[in-house]
Formats: C-alpha cells, sequence, structure tokens
C-alpha cells in the first residue's frame, strides 16, 4: 500500500494519523475524540504536509455538513423533549396486539423510521432507553428488544443522507444528490432491516414468550398530547417536508434543518417552557471540530501520498462492478470496525474520488453499506470494544464477550451480505 | 432449616407464586425471593452509544439512568412477591430479598451457591405449548415448548433440585 518512494514526511503524516485514531479511539482519561483530531490536524500543518488555506478548505468543505447536523441536533432534542418517542414507543406497544414477536418487529420498524428519519444517534441514545423503559415496565425479557434497537440504528441507517452522518459526508462530498442517492439505497436498506429482523426472530425465538402480559401494565398506555407535543409533530413533518422537496431541487439542505431546529428550539423555550441550555446539552458539540479536524488530517496524508495507495489497492482488485462492490464494502466494513466509521469514511472519499465516473455511486453505496452496517460487529472484539468492556465493569455491569460473539457474528456478516447483494445487483443489471 | 430460592422474572409474577407456594409443603423454609437486572442490555446499549463519536458523557449518563431504571424495577417486583407470598403463607419461615445484577442464569446458580438453597423454583416458557413440531418421528407426537436460554442453563448448572413451573392451566 506505501509506495517504495516514501520520504520521511510522509511517513510523519502517517504516524501523526495513526497516533490521532489511537486517541481517539483509547480516549485516555476521558479525552473527548475532538482533541486529538484538531491536534492531528495542527501537527501535520507544522510537518507542512497541510497548509493553513486547507484548514479553511476543510472548514468550508463540512460546513454545510455540520450546520445541517447541528440544525437536526435540535430538532431531535425538542422532539425527545416533547416526548414524541415515548408517544412512539407506547403506540408500537399498543400496536403489538399483545405478541411478543410483533412487538419485536414494531422496534424494528420504529428503530429503522427514527434512524432514516433522524439520526442512528438519536435511535440509539434516545430511543433505546425509551424502548429499554417501555419492556421493563412490561417484565418481559428487555434483551431481544435492546439488540433490535442498536442493531436497527445500523442496519437502517443507508437510506437517507441524514440518516447517518457517513451518508452526509459522502452525499455532500460527490455530489451525488439527496434524491438519486436515496433512490438508490432504498432497497438495500429494507433489504437490510428486514434480513436482521429475520434473523433476530430466529435468534431470539426462545427469549420471545407468545404473549405479553395481559392487560398491558399503565406505563406502557397513552402519553399526554399537550399542545408543546402537537407543535412538536407538526414542525417536525414540516421539516422533513421541506427537506425532501429541497432535496428534490437540489438546494442545500442545512438551512431547512436549521431553521426547523431553531423554530423548534423557540417552540420548546416559550410553549414548552424548556431551559435553553437543556436544549443545548442535548447538542454534541464535540462533533464539530472532531468532524473537521478528520477531515484536515485525511487531506494531509492524501497529500503525502498515503491514499493514493489504498485507492490503487481497492479498485485495482475491482474487475466486475459486482466484484467491487463486495469487495469495497468488506473493506469499508472491516476499516470501520478497527478504526472509526467516520475517520474510514473520510479515508474510503479519498478512493472513491479515484474510482472512474461511471461507477462512482455504486462504489460510495457500497462504501456506505460497509461503514454503516460493518460497526455493529464492533460488540465482538476491536479496541473501542474492549475498552467500553473495561469502563461497563468499573460501572458494576459485568458482560462475557462471548455473550456478544453469539449476536452480532452471526447477524452482521449475513446482513451486510444482503444489502452489499441488492447494491451489487443494481450494478450488474444497469 | 430448608432453603427455597425463588427466581422471579415478572411474567405472570403472582400465578408464579401461586403455583410455587401451592407446591412446597416446607412449612418451615425460608424463602430467598431472586430478582436479577440482566446487565446485557445494558452493556449493548454502552458499546453502541460509546461507539458513537463525541456521545460518550450522554451514554454514560444514559446507561446509569437505565441501570437505576432495571433495579428500580426489579425492587418493585421484590415487593410485591414479598407481600403476595407473606399474604398466602400465615405462618412459616422468613422470607428474604436478594437482588443481584448480572446475566441471570449465572447470578441463579450464584445465588444457589450463596445462600445453599435445597431447591430452585423458577418459571419456564408460556401457556399453552406450542403445536407438535411438524414431520414424522416421536418428536411430532407431543406439543412442543421451548425453554429459555436461562432455565435450560439453571436446569445444567444447578447445585441442588430445581422446581420448573410451566406456566398455564396443566393438563
Amino acid at each position: 500500500m506505501i509506495s517504495p518512494g516514501l520520504d520521511t514526511r510522509a511517513l510523519l503524516g502517517l504516524v501523526v494519523f495513526l497516533a490521532v485514531m489511537a486517541l481517539a479511539i483509547f480516549r485516555p482519561r476521558g479525552l473527548n475524540e475532538a482533541w486529538p483530531a484538531v491536534a492531528g490536524a495542527c501537527a501535520l500543518v507544522a510537518l507542512g504536509l497541510l497548509r493553513p488555506a486547507d484548514l479553511l478548505g476543510a472548514a468550508r468543505a463540512t460546513a454545510g455538513v455540520l450546520l445541517f447536523l447541528l440544525g437536526m441536533m435540535m430538532l431531535s432534542t425538542v422532539l425527545e423533549m416533547a416526548g414524541v418517542f415515548t408517544w412512539a414507543a407506547s403506540y408500537a406497544t399498543r400496536a403489538s396486539g399483545g405478541r411478543c414477536r410483533r412487538l419485536l418487529l414494531n422496534v424494528f420498524a420504529l428503530g429503522a423510521l427514527v434512524t432514516a428519519l433522524l439520526s442512528l444517534d438519536v435511535t440509539v441514545i434516545v430511543l433505546t432507553p425509551i424502548v429499554y423503559a417501555t419492556v421493563v415496565a412490561l417484565r418481559i425479557d428487555p434483551l431481544p428488544y435492546l439488540y433490535a434497537c442498536t442493531f436497527v440504528a445500523n442496519t437502517g441507517s443507508l437510506v437517507f443522507p441524514m440518516s447517518n452522518l457517513t451518508n452526509l459526508l459522502v452525499v455532500d462530498r460527490l455530489a451525488l444528490g439527496f434524491w438519486p442517492m436515496s433512490a438508490r439505497m432504498v432497497l438495500p436498506n429494507v433489504v437490510a432491516v428486514a434480513t436482521n429482523a429475520a434473523v433476530f426472530l430466529w435468534l431470539f425465538r426462545d427469549r420471545l414468550p407468545r404473549r405479553l402480559p395481559d392487560p398491558l401494565p399503565a406505563a406502557a398506555g397513552g402519553v399526554s398530547r399537550t399542545p408543546f407535543f402537537r407543535i412538536s409533530l407538526g414542525v417536525f413533518g414540516a421539516v422533513l417536508t421541506g427537506l425532501f422537496l429541497t432535496g428534490l431541487a437540489g438546494w442545500p439542505l442545512w438551512p431547512v434543518a436549521l431553521a426547523g431546529g431553531a423554530a423548534l428550539a423557540c417552540a420548546a423555550h416559550t410553549i414548552g417552557k424548556r431551559d435553553l441550555r437543556a436544549l443545548a446539552a442535548g447538542v454534541s458539540w464535540p462533533l464539530f471540530p472532531f468532524v473537521w479536524g478528520m477531515t484536515a488530517v485525511v487531506r494531509g496524508i492524501a497529500h503525502a501520498g498515503l491514499t493514493a495507495g489504498l485507492g490503487r489497492l481497492v479498485l485495482g482488485h475491482a474487475a466486475a462492478p459486482g466484484g467491487a462492490v463486495i469487495l469495497i464494502g468488506t473493506v469499508a466494513a472491516a476499516g470501520a470496525n478497527v478504526f472509526n466509521n467516520i475517520p474510514m469514511t473520510l479515508l474510503m472519499l479519498t478512493v472513491l474520488a479515484a474510482a472512474p465516473e461511471g461507477a462512482r455511486a455504486d462504489l460510495a453505496a457500497a462504501t456506505l453499506a460497509g461503514v454503516n452496517i460493518g460497526p455493529a460487529l464492533t460488540t465482538v472484539g476491536s479496541l473501542a470494544t474492549m475498552l467500553w468492556l473495561a469502563f461497563a465493569r468499573r460501572q458494576g455491569v459485568e458482560v462475557p464477550a462471548l455473550e456478544y460473539l453469539r449476536v452480532s457474528v452471526v447477524t452482521v456478516p449475513l446482513v451486510l451480505a444482503a444489502a452489499l447483494a441488492a447494491i451489487a445487483l443494481r450494478a450488474t443489471l444497469r | 432449616m430448608r432453603r427455597i430460592l425463588v427466581a422471579l422474572s415478572g411474567l405472570m409474577l403472582a400465578e408464579f407464586l401461586d403455583r410455587a407456594l401451592g407446591q412446597l409443603h416446607w412449612q418451615d423454609a425460608e424463602l430467598h425471593l431472586l430478582h436479577v437486572v440482566d446487565t446485557r442490555p445494558l452493556a449493548e446499549f454502552g458499546l453502541a452509544a460509546g461507539a458513537l463519536p463525541a456521545r460518550t458523557g450522554r451514554a454514560a449518563e444514559q446507561m446509569r439512568a437505565m441501570g437505576a431504571l432495571g433495579g428500580e424495577a426489579g425492587r418493585r417486583m421484590l415487593e410485591e412477591a414479598e407481600a403476595l407470598v407473606a399474604a398466602r403463607r400465615a405462618a412459616g419461615g422468613a422470607i428474604r430479598r436478594l437482588q443481584r445484577t448480572g446475566v441471570p442464569e449465572h447470578e441463579i446458580v450464584a445465588a444457589a451457591y450463596e445462600v445453599g438453597a435445597d431447591l430452585i423454583v423458577l418459571g419456564a416458557a408460556e401457556e399453552p405449548a406450542g403445536p407438535a413440531p411438524p414431520g414424522p418421528g416421536p418428536r411430532a407426537r407431543f406439543p412442543h415448548r421451548r425453554l429459555t436460554p436461562t432455565v435450560r442453563f439453571v436446569v445444567d448448572h444447578a447445585p441442588c433440585d430445581v422446581l420448573l413451573l410451566y406456566a398455564g392451566p396443566r393438563g
């Protein structure tokens, strides 16, 4: 991958990149991953691999994505405050008709919907605890439902740009267009979620009793629909419509998301009587310097010629379109497990930029399937997982690693294969 | 004094306890009611949320809240169970409440060793038994029940006798 003529500067660039990745994964003393990303960008400037103008360029390249993200994070925080997710979870419970398998499928459907329309972060951070509270109140085994939430957040995040930050970065940078890319990803997304649900119904067959307790406890009942709730849901609907129309027109999405977020923030403050500081706490601020810093770092190592080698290696082995899709998807999934999915997406972007024009969209789709579905496997044995298990142990949560192996090792390869097959089929038929 | 460990899962609690007490004629026995907060869902959440960039703080906060919620739900279940048992058992030995965290099947067996249980009581499968599996052979002659992995583990590893109660009417 590294050419023989590699000079000292390029080697130092590689060292910086690996150091940034290591610090971002290990997070010594709870260090936020934004710091190593920003420090890495500065180090590359000092090494001469980046010009100060590149830092500005990275900011300009990511500004639209980050503003969009800010708007969507404000939006989802207000929806959470208004009780929209709790309402949706209780609806999913009632709609299950007291059948546990149906409830599992409803959790999949709800998770897929929240992931597609808001983002995988919202599904994991907000919806999963609500689903946990719901099933604990029902006094049924929470394990299958919780796994459903955390897995569908990954497997269901292929479809829209807002579903996953990786999609947003790829669609934005390669100028693939909101609708063309979403249309391309609908089938793989549906196939991935359906495969995931089918695997879980089988995997957890002995943990799903046939019926829920009758009658359902009060906790699973309705949620009071305050004016704040109605307005939040209404504005969310308007923002979604606005996003789809803006996407259709090919305009930038961030003004719609930001305006919607701001409108809901006002509604939360005036009608919902919520503290604006609580709203600001719902936004994950370090993500902005992290994405900007990582973009700059990847630019730096691209300047050093390190990513060109990766590009040649991956694209050189990709003769037939179907084969290229499978290869790219697998490489992306493996990389997303070793590193993190954001840095891996940025790395793959430099590879995709070198791909032939005609095949680029298919390969981008394969990359996204890999970096989005792949991380669900990290529950097996990646560094980040080991650290999390250690953290959990300190919190008094002891978990044998083999327990995870049983779920993710069976599920992730099957779901990834199904999604890549759907993409490859389209690439071959065209 | 004999010690009985009753593992509560929450599903059909009153019926389960009623059936358990109906079959036990050891009036002097000490009853240990056990609830286990399953940590696997919490850890799975922690892994998924902790892997998201710049979300570690919120993930840890949510994980603690979920742990507290699971513990609280278990405590309520134990209180409810104790009241049900106390009402049913006018005289007899002591009733103790135990709560543990971990993988339920491991914790049930560990608790059995710890209290020196002579009997473990646990509920298994929902009613009614499902249809007989299709096809020829002896398996197809009888209705079919699925035991949860928790029950299977306890049956395999228990240090004492196990009383397995199938929910629903017997027949």
